[in-house]
């Protein structure tokens, strides 16, 4: 019997994270994977961050987490997405090398204080009293803690399937989780299945690049994390390519073996990211579609090809392959798949991330249903703060929608649920002017130091930073040339960022890109952003109204049944929870919220 | 409540009185812009004062102000409650005022939500109140929905559409850098303008509300002494105006209503228009003659048929040469020196002939106005409130904004968040909200891999 605080039942992005935030805040917490190599395993894509994931990585980071900092100490190839755009919608993008991210997280994780690293098999939760209490293991050692946080992953019942065959798995060769999965049914939760896909690996030397269109690196990179100190440096170069329509043929021809089409997988799959086969059938049309080969590492040959995800049999994946230019030679090295999982439905979670069924028992991750590393790296952030809060009776951390990206994916969540893998996208966002890389810190780098997770070096810099941009911001505000005020002469083109910079004092003028594009931002969204402050005032103040726990939604008179069942099932904990449950009007809002007045005006009596 | 609202209380229409009442933080120093009292502003005590117009300076009503300090008011909020003599004209001119000191005018029922949001009101009425505030978002549009079959709503709807699918466009190119989607922003300027002119003429369609709720602003217009005034008297079937031989007896104008087969005219006799104006009295009765007109959904242009067309018939056909007008030939008791070409010279528009004098062929003339004016009503019955329209103004000016950063090569999320907030203007008339349809139609419009 092992006896620990938290419990953290898988190493992924979304498992480190959590076990990395609750450790730090105090708690002696277990790491659980099903191997110790395959700790911050990047599954799919060799690469962190893209339009607002990497808006997401950089608020992870603000708060302390540390997917961004390794990102930019194994990158090897960086890239700011959308530059000619506007800098709310600039994104930093890395390809990483999977080794060393890997091999760096887990000696990284083996320093964290409180932290218990363990290779186990985890078959089910531990409940006592409708709390979870710890985990058992497959050789039957039970892990005894005072929280669970689940981040499984694909593992869930996870199921692959190339061509006409398929095979329990979690990931290619790796074992599925199936025993965790059939207890979280026979715990009560409401689980749906959801499909993934991975392209094919091709061997680096096999390839013929002057096919390929080369895509390099920016001059000068833009870290992921606020903490990088050293040189991002360009070690590769990916290439696009096309497919054409002879490719398109053959997979036209073989459609049936493919394992979606032929209604083999029951679970939906991203729109986002369909594999070769669904972006043939759905847009017949296009003569040819993208193809990026990006390299997985620097000590491998292996090259990730995205854009050919398939869940074709090997061969007509191999056969398609050598239809495209500069592939017709190409040795694949693991072919593509597919992969089914199990995941819960995230509307029977709390903002916390933790279940509204079983206390103390936190999801982050796939489990809820989203895709991509960063949307998990950034719930397990959540997951691992909120149970150490709990544990220690602190009130809970909910992000809002106003001032993160974190905010706005948990609120779609839980409030939304969800059909198909959930992706962010900027224009989720309702603030995104406000929600930018250059002020992630600003806007959540004053939480993490106020759970702990923010050091004192970073802090110290983070406000120095920041006092630096908002007096330049301000400074700026107060500037006339030729009696026009400098923010208008720059917002509509009249002057340029440099004009703009050489008006600030030395000591005021930015001293990294970062800064820069702080001040730029706050120049050109001003009118916009001050009108986003005003709205998010209100909501904060109208949203954060509590929903007294123990409040009978049956006894208020006026609301439909309807609405006093779906109150009674999802439980809310706010009047801004419970104004986004479907189907809430006004009126029934107005309703609860006299209620609640009542009740506490009651409850003060008594 | 952060914001103040206000609205008139009383039913609209003529009655002895009126009252608007406003709500919030703000109501009192709202309400001070705009009514200067005669003695000192007490809580629930009545103070006599004057309507001021801050606009043009000058007073237009007097009247009795009553304030409700927090939370001892009907809503629990600051209100204040303004009686002025019961015309629509000066109600409405209050609510105007006080929308442009920063408060915004309520929803239907808005003032008894706020009052139950403040607990004060208790719960067995509440029902009464969910049925309040679910007009809150589909009144105004079932309002116009049930009064013009329908119309209005599945305008605005093929408007958001129209903008949704520009969002979309632009959202594209955002999220998916990589994809080589790129966008033509100039295809989206000029779509915008097309959905612009969409929105300025269901604008116009406001005036169509105002004018079968106050009535159809008729301006009569014509040199001195045509017989202006003898026709406002003929129409009215009062002594109204003084009419006199004496050319420029009107001064000041005079606006009365008259109902022709129950449809309101708001008929104004103005000063005649001297092309030159002999004295400072004269001028100023031109110079708002003019904004009367301006202003007017049409104008009766009068001619005296005993004398011949002149310069200054000529300068005022050209002064209303863009207004809906009737041509009324007056004093055909006498000789006759006008002809029909005659006055086809000076623009399109129906010639009726009478007699102000003699009361002859006025009917002639009333059946002309009530078909040129109101022969609406077999034609699609829309028109929106003042609530659309000012959703509507909202989204236009967000659309002039995108149109005027595509044209200064802004980048596209700047844009987008005009366009957004265009989409979200008119979804405050429908009463819905969408962002996840976005996304769901950029992916079965464009093929994303990466
Ligand atoms: N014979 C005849 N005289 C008319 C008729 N209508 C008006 N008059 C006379 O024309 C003169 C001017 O009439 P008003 O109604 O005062 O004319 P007005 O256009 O209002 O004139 P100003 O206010 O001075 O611009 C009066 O003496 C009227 O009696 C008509 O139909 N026939
Ligand atoms: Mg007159």
């Amino acid at each position: 019997m092992i006896d620990v605080d938290i419990v953290v039942v898988g190493a992924g992005h979304a498992g480190i994270e959590a076990a990395h935030a609750a450790a730090r805040l105090g708690f002696q917490t277990m790491l659980l994977t099903i191997h110790l190599e395959t700790i911050a395993q990047m599954s799919c894509n060799p690469s962190i961050g893209g339009t607002a994931k990497g808006q997401l990585v950089r608020e992870i980071d603000a708060l302390g987490g540390i997917m961004g900092w390794m990102g930019d100490k194994c990158g090897i190839h960086f890239r700011l997405l959308n530059v000619k755009k506007g800098p709310a919608v600039q994104s930093p993008r890395a390809q990483e090398d999977k080794a060393c991210y890997r091999l760096h997280m887990k000696h990284y994780l083996e320093t964290v204080k409180n932290l218990i690293i363990y290779q186990g098999i985890a078959t089910g939760i531990i409940v006592k009293e409708g709390k979870a209490a710890g985990v058992e293991l497959l050789d039957g050692t039970k892990i005894k803690s005072k929280a669970v946080i689940l981040t499984p992953g694909t593992f869930l019942n996870g199921l692959i399937h190339i061509g006409e065959r398929n095979y329990p798995a979690g990931r290619a060769n790796e074992p599925a989780s199936i025993e965790l999965a059939e207890n979280l049914k026979n715990l009560g939760f409401q689980i749906g299945r959801l499909k993934t896909g991975t392209p094919m690996r091709i061997h680096a030397d096999s390839i013929d690049y002057s096919k390929f269109e080369v895509q390099k690196g920016d001059k000068d990179p833009v870290p992921l994390s606020f903490r990088t100190k050293h040189l991002l440096e360009n070690k590769i170069v990916c290439y696009l390519g096309y497919t054409n329509e002879n490719v398109h043929k053959i997979i036209r021809e073989n459609l049936h073996r493919s394992a979606l089409y032929s209604g083999r997988i029951i679970g939906i799959g991203p729109r986002y990211c369909p594999s070769i086969e669904d972006k043939i059938v759905k847009f017949p049309h296009h003569k040819r579609h993208h193809i990026f080969l990006e390299p997985e590492g620097i000590d491998t040959k292996e090259v990730y090809a995205n854009g050919l995800s398939s869940s074709l049999p090997y061969e007509v994946q191999e056969e398609m392959m050598r239809k495209i230019p500069g592939l017709e030679n190409a040795v694949m090295m693991r072919p593509g798949y597919a992969i089914e999982y199990d995941f819960v439905q995230p509307t029977q979670l709390y903002h916390t991330l933790e279940t509204k069924l079983i206390e103390n028992l936190y999801l982050a991750g796939q489990i809820n249903g989203t895709s991509g590393y960063e949307e998990a790296a950034g719930q397990g952030i959540i997951a691992g703060i909120n149970s150490a809060l709990k544990l220690k009776g602190k009130p809970p951390f909910v992000l809002r929608r106003e001032e993160s990206y974190i905010g706005v994916m948990i609120d779609d969540l839980i409030t939304q649920g969800v059909d198909e893998p959930y992706r962010l996208f900027t224009s989720r966002a309702e603030h995104r002017l406000y929600l930018r890389i250059d002020n992630a810190d600003i806007r959540l780098t004053p939480y993490g130091r106020k759970f702990g997770l923010v050091d004192d070096e970073q802090y110290a810099e983070f406000l120095k930073s920041k006092e630096r941009r908002e007096k330049a911001r301000e400074y700026i505000f107060i500037q006339k040339i030729e009696g026009k005020p400098a923010q208008n002469l720059f917002s509509t083109g009249k002057i340029s960022l440099q004009e703009v910079i050489a008006l600030l004092p030395g000591e005021l003028k930015p001293s990294t890109n970062d800064e820069k594009r702080f001040l730029e931002a706050e120049l050109r969204y001003k009118g916009y952003l001050e009108k986003e402050r005003r709205i998010a005032e209100r909501i904060k103040k109208e949203e954060s109204l509590k929903i007294p726990e123990n409040i009978d939604f049956y006894s208020i008179e006026g609301l439909s049944n309807e609405l006093k069942e779906k109150l009674t099932k999802y439980r809310p904990k706010t009047i801004g929870e419970a104004r986004r449950i479907s189907g809430m009007t006004p009126a029934a809002l107005s309703l609860l919220i006299a209620r609640i007045r009542g009740w506490k005006k009651n409850s003060e009596k008594s | 409540m952060d914001d103040t609202i206000v609205a008139p209380s009383t039913p609209q229409g003529k009655g002895a009185i009126a009252m608007v009442r406003l709500s919030g933080d703000q109501a009192l120093s709202i309400a001070k812009r705009l009514f200067k009292p005669a003695g000192k502003i007490l809580p629930r005590k009545a103070t006599y004062g004057k309507l001021y117009d801050f606009e043009e300076g000058s007073f237009f009503d007097e009247g009795i102000l009553i304030y409700y300090k927090a939370p001892n008011s009907y809503t629990g909020e600051e209100m204040v409650e303004i009686t002025c003599h019961g015309n629509p004209i000066v109600a409405w001119r209050i609510v105007e005022l006080a929308i442009k000191s920063g408060a915004r005018q309520a929803n239907p029922g808005e003032f008894t939500y706020r009052a139950f949001l403040n607990g004060k009101m208790d719960l067995p009425r509440a029902e009464a109140v969910e049925e309040l505030v679910e007009a809150q978002s589909y009144r105004g549009v079932k309002l116009s929905f049930s009064q013009l079959e329908g119309g209005l709503s599945k305008r605005i709807e093929t408007l958001r559409e129209e903008l949704l699918n520009l969002a979309i466009l632009l959202e594209t190119e955002i999220e998916f850098p990589e994809e080589g989607i790129s966008i033509d922003l100039k295809e989206v300027e000029k779509a915008l303008k097309n959905t612009k002119e969409k929105i300025n003429s269901l604008i116009a369609l406001f005036d169509r509300g105002r004018q079968f709720l106050e009535g159809i602003k008729l301006v009569l217009v014509g040199k001195p002494n045509v017989g202006k005034s003898s026709l406002f008297n003929a129409l009215l079937e009062e002594e109204r105006a003084i009419v006199t031989e004496i050319p420029g007896t009107t001064r000041d104008f005079l606006r009365e209503r008259i109902i022709v087969k129950g449809v309101p005219f708001l008929i104004t006799d103005t000063a005649g228009m001297n092309p030159r104006p002999s004295d400072e009295i004269e001028k100023e009765g031109m110079r708002r003659a003019l904004k009367l007109i301006e202003e007017a959904d049409g104008v009766l242009f009068l001619l005296d048929a005993s004398s011949p067309i002149d310069e200054s018939d000529r300068a005022l056909a050209e002064i209303v040469s863009n207004k809906r007008k009737v041509f009324v030939l007056n004093k055909i008791d006498l000789k006759k020196v006008i002809s029909e070409e005659d006055i086809k010279k000076l623009g399109n528009g129906h010639i009726i002939k009478i007699s102000a004098k003699k009361r002859e062929n006025l009917e002639e003339l009333t059946e002309t106005l009530w078909k040129c004016f109101s022969g609406t009503s077999t034609q699609e019955e829309i028109y929106v409130n003042s609530r659309q329209k000012a959703f509507l103004e909202g989204a236009l000016s967000h659309i002039e904004k995108a149109s005027e950063m595509i044209r200064n090569h802004e980048t596209e999320e700047i844009v987008a968040e005009e366009i957004r907030g265009a989409i979200k203007s008119l979804e405050e008339i429908l009463g819905k909200i969408s962002s996840e349809e976005i996304l769901k139609n950029i992916f079965s419009r464009f093929c994303i891999g990466k």
